[in-house]
Order: C-alpha cells, then structure tokens, then sequence
C-alpha cells in the first residue's frame, strides 16, 4: 500500500521533502484532485452516467400493456432479459438492422477517409507560404461553424431537384430522394463539414516540425516525395491519429445531418442512432435502449481496435512517461 | 518553376476557399431572394430583386405568438451559461489531470473518452425521466446542466493540453514569493491558460447555441423555446417555406461566424496544444 502511494509521488516532490514530507504531499494531492475533479464528476453523473445505466436496465424490461396468466391486463414494465436484444435480431428488424448496421459502417468508412486525405491535403497547402492563406484558413473553418442542423439544410437546398448542385452539374438527379444519391449527398454534406477539423488539427501537427529536420534532408537528397513519406508523415502521426478516433467516434454515431437533410426511416440513409431514436419517439424504451447499447459496444470495440492495431497514444501517457524516465536518467 | 508553384498554390487556395463558402453563401443569397427567384427552375448565384420579406417575417412575423427575440434570448442565455459554467468546471479538472499524478487518473480520462461513444440522442428518453425526477424538465437550468454535461468532456481533453504546457516553475516560484494556491492560480495559471480557455468555450457554445433534439423534447412551454426549435416551424405539410428558413438560418449562423472569427487564431493554437501535446 506505502509503495504504490509513493510512486505516485512525483519526482520534484520527493526530492524536496523526503519519505515523510511526501506521503503527506501525496494525501494533499489527492484530496486536491479529487475536489478539483468533483463537480465534473457530478454532472457527468447526473447527465451521462445515470441515463446510461438507466438506459441499460431499460433495455432489459418491456414496458406497455400485456395480459397476465388469468388475462387481465397489467400495466407497467416486465423484466424481460435479452428478449429486446434478440428480438433486433430476428425476422423484419434483423433486416433494418443490418441496414442501418451497414449504413453506419458505410457512412463513417467513406466520410473519415475522405475527410482524412482531404484534411491532410488541405493541411499541406495552408503549411506553404502564400497570399491568400490567411483568408483560405478563415474561409475552411466556416463549415465547421455551421451548426449541423443547419449544414443539413442548406445541402437540402442545395440538392432539391432544380436545385445548385443540379444545376451546376447539368444532371437531374433526385438526390433527396430514398436511394443510393441520398447516401452520397450524407457523404458530401458530411465531409464538407468535416475535414476543415482534420485539417486543422494536422496542420497544427504540421506546424510543430522543425524545419532543420526537412533541410537536413534535403542536405542527404531525399525527394520531395520521401521527405513525406518519412518525415512528415511519422511526425503528423499522433495528431492525426487523434483526429480521426474523435472523427470516427462521432461519425458512428451520426444522426442529425441524414435526419434533416434526407429524413428518418429512410432506408438508404438510416443509421443506428437513427433507429434508436425512432424507436424512442414511438414509446418502445427498452427496445431503443438495446439498441443503443448494441452501437455503443460496436462504437466500443472500433475505439480499442484502432488504438491498439495503430498504436494510437491518445492518453499522451506513454510520451510522459518517457519524459519522465529521461529526467531520471538525467 | 517557383512561379508556377505560387500559382498552383494560389489556384488550390481559390479552390478550397470557393468549396468551403459556396454553400453557405448560397444560403445567404436564398435568404434574400423573393419567392419568385427561389422556385425558378434556373436558379442564379444572385438575388435579381434583393427583399428583405424573410428577414422581416424571421424577425417580426410572431410566430406562434413568441417573438423571434424571446427565442434569440433563450438561446443566447443557454449558451453563455453553458460556455461560463462548463470552462470553469473544465479548468478545475484539467488542473488536476495535467498537475498531479493520482491514482485513477488515467481511468478518469478513459471515461472522458468513452463519454464521447454515447449515441446520446438515443438517450433522451432516460434523461427526460432523470430530469423529471430533478424536477428540472421544462426548465433552463435543467437544460443548461444537460449542455454542461455534453460540453465538459471534450472541453476537459482540450484544455488539459493547455495547463500541462505552463511551466510548474512558475507556480513554484509563485509559491516561494508566498502566494498560496488559489492566488497562484489566478495570477500566474488563470492569464496563461486564457487562450486556451477561448479556444474550447467556442465548443461548448456551438453545442449548447445548436442544439435541437433535446431542447425539443425536454422543454413543454413555447416561452422558453430556442432558435433552432423556431427553425422548425417553417417545415410545413404543404411543402417547405425556403426563404424563410434559409433566413432564419442565415441569422443563427451569424452569432456563431462571428464568435469563430473572433476567436480564430487562438483556438488554432489551441487545438495545437490540446491535441498534440497531451
């Protein structure tokens, strides 16, 4: 118990105090976080933590009127175990699942890794010195600051059938309409909205390079092409990692945007979330509740599966550590 | 050689920038259209007749007897109390995460992250009967707390970047000077993490001035409604009213535009100190 207190200590602290001076250093700091940490801690448990767990136990009842083994009819919630999550499994649902499961799938695959060449591009033309790139880097942050209900508008208007985007590419094409240009115009208005965050973030990235890295480069004759490959790209990596986890994490859970530009329970457009809002509004809990708790341990796995195959340091905890090892040795 | 490539840059840049502003300089433009113009089969980047008919319907046609400024004030006090309430709630916990090393530190920023997997629109129906236990439905306050709680963790993972980039030898020698804690966090830690603190209040504006669904469902009495619940009301049955929505919305992004702008070249490097350096 002493041990792991006092290897929570840091180093300066111990340095000054000694043994004693620290275990109280240690309590104080403790006490100290924990106060600090307290209020977020209560309205997270307030807002977040208990719907959540309520959301969980919901999913586990049936609510509504049922007829009880003499059939009179009861009122009120029955435990009912799994039934709610195999019944998402069995029979029509099964086949609204595994569409809104694909169309989930489908739209954060395509809108992320568009966004992420997209970003990453446009990080690099900020990167370089010219005129206008003052104005170029306000102009990108306008769609961000769109709210979305409103990006999902003003794309709406945009795809009406006499609308812009027909009449800039001289096409009639329904694009509101429940089919596959309806999932290309959630891709369009999703990744408009988007990759000015990627960028931003990679650009930041950027922007933490030394030059005297690429000069050294050049000194040795790497190309243009393999300063990139070789030293851009490992640099960017951390930042760029992060970006796309927070991206993909939201782009999972993607509701308002489909919502308001095409419509609920749109077929070609219907995302998880989307279902288990529907389910909501029309009264059925703990169904709803399944669901989202089957997208939030989907959401779960992507999350640890991209961290651990990429390696993705998203704490920040293995950098500190090195940090601190190197004071050490120092 | 050098020439063409300022060209090429200068080219692309005109690209970018035409892509990102299109869109909402068509919503602009829509806004101030007659009707006429907005249904025309061959639609025109310029209004031919500018009107301001939308704006003045937005803003003065009483919809459902509630003016367009009683909305703009709900909204408004939502979002500054969200902004307000969840910085100082973020500072507090981001000084603990990036100062002091206790033991479920970690696990507290797992949870932060895995607060960020909650499909929460799916959630109103658990939060609505949290809120009602609270006795908080169809209030502001109840309201503003559930923002709060939207708005507090990614503000948290931001901003810790920003209070672990203070050098400890500046409170540390705050501290020799004799300065206790609360006044070295307001004299040396507070200014510096000023900008850090602007660049994440522009998250928790845009997710308490936006929102939509929850509002929608918790609050009952049209006193109390917000902009982007008016917003609705120009969807009808008999085919949508553009001009006026495109308005509508052209003056709920203002705000947002103008507080981004504002705000620009410090949440850059914001995002910079959040995200890369841990």
């Amino acid at each position: 118990m002493t041990e792991t207190r006092t290897r929570e200590v840091p180093p300066t602290a111990k340095a000054a105090g000694g043994t004693r001076g620290a275990k109280r250093d240690a309590q104080g700091t403790r006490r100290l976080a924990a106060l600090l940490l307290s209020p977020t801690l209560l309205v997270l448990a307030l807002v977040i933590g208990y719907p959540v767990l309520a959301g969980f136990r919901e999913s586990l009842f049936t609510r509504g009127e049922t007829l009880d083994a003499d059939g009179f009819v009861v009122e009120g919630e029955r435990f009912t175990g799994l039934d709610n999550y195999t019944a998402i499994f069995s029979g029509d649902r099964a086949d609204a699942f595994w569409n809104a499961f694909g169309n989930t799938s489908f739209f954060t695959v395509t809108t992320v890794v568009l966004e992420t060449v997209i970003g990453v591009a446009m990080a690099l033309i900020m990167h370089q010195a010219f005129r206008g790139r003052a104005l170029v880097r306000a102009s990108i942050l306008v769609p961000w600051a769109i709210p979305t209900a409103i990006s999902g508008l003003l794309w709406k208007w945009i795809f009406q059938a006499d609308g812009a985007a027909n009449a800039v590419l001289r096409q009639q094409i329904l694009w509101t309409a429940d089919g596959f240009p309806a999932k290309m115009a959630v891709v369009i208005a999703e990744v408009w909205k988007t990759s000015p965050f990627i960028g931003l973030l990679v650009l930041a990235g950027l922007q933490m390079i030394p030059r005297d890295v690429y000069e050294a480069a050049r000194v040795d004759g790497a190309s243009a092409f393999q300063q990139f490959r070789h030293i851009t790209l490992p640099l960017v990596k951390p930042a760029l990692l992060v970006a796309v986890l927070f991206r993909m994490l939201d782009a999972l859970r993607m509701f308002d945007l489909p919502a308001v530009l095409i419509g609920v329970n749109q077929k070609s457009v219907e995302t998880l979330t989307m279902i288990a809002w529907f389910e909501a509004s029309n009264l059925r809990y703990g169904s709803a509740a399944a669901y989202a708790t089957i997208l939030f341990l989907y959401i779960a796995l992507i999350a640890y599966l991209f961290v651990k195959l990429l390696g993705a340091d998203i704490i920040g905890e293995a950098r500190q550590v090195k940090r601190r090892a190197r004071k050490v040795t120092a | 050689m050098k020439r063409a490539r300022r060209y090429l840059l200068n080219a692309t840049g005109l690209v970018v920038f035409v892509l990102a502003v299109f869109p909402v300089f068509w919503m602009a433009s829509t806004a101030f259209k007659p009707n006429t113009e907005i249904f025309s089969t061959t639609p025109r980047p310029l209004p031919a007749h500018p009107t301001l008919e939308h704006f003045d319907l937005v803003l003065n046609g009483g919809i459902a007897e509630v003016s367009f400024w009683a909305y703009f004030r709900n909204s408004a006090v939502l979002a500054l109390v969200t902004v307000v309430v969840s910085s100082l709630l973020a500072l507090l916990a981001a000084t603990a995460v990036a100062r002091f090393r206790f033991r479920f530190r970690t696990t507290f920023l797992v949870m932060l992250l895995v607060v960020q997997m909650v499909p929460l629109e799916a959630l109103v129906i658990p939060l609505f009967l949290d809120l009602k236990k609270l006795g908080m439905l169809d209030s502001l306050p109840g309201l503003v707390l559930v923002y709060i709680g939207f708005a507090v963790p990614f503000a948290i993972w931001m901003l810790r970047g920003f209070v672990a980039a203070v050098p400890k030898e500046l409170e540390e020698a705050a501290a020799i000077d004799g300065a206790g804690p609360i006044r070295t966090f307001f004299t040396v830690l507070l200014p510096l993490v000023a900008p850090g603190l602007v660049a994440t209040s522009i998250f928790s504006f845009i997710t308490a001035w936006n929102e939509f669904i929850f509002a929608y469902t918790f609050l009952d009495d049209q006193g109390k409604y917000t902009l982007p619940i008016m917003l609705q009301f120009f969807f009808g049955r008999s085919g949508n009213a553009w001009g006026p929505i495109m308005a509508a919305s052209t003056l709920l992004t203002i705000p947002v535009i103008v507080f981004f702008l504002f705000v620009q070249r410090r949440m850059v490097s914001g995002l910079t100190a959040g995200a890369v350096k841990g």
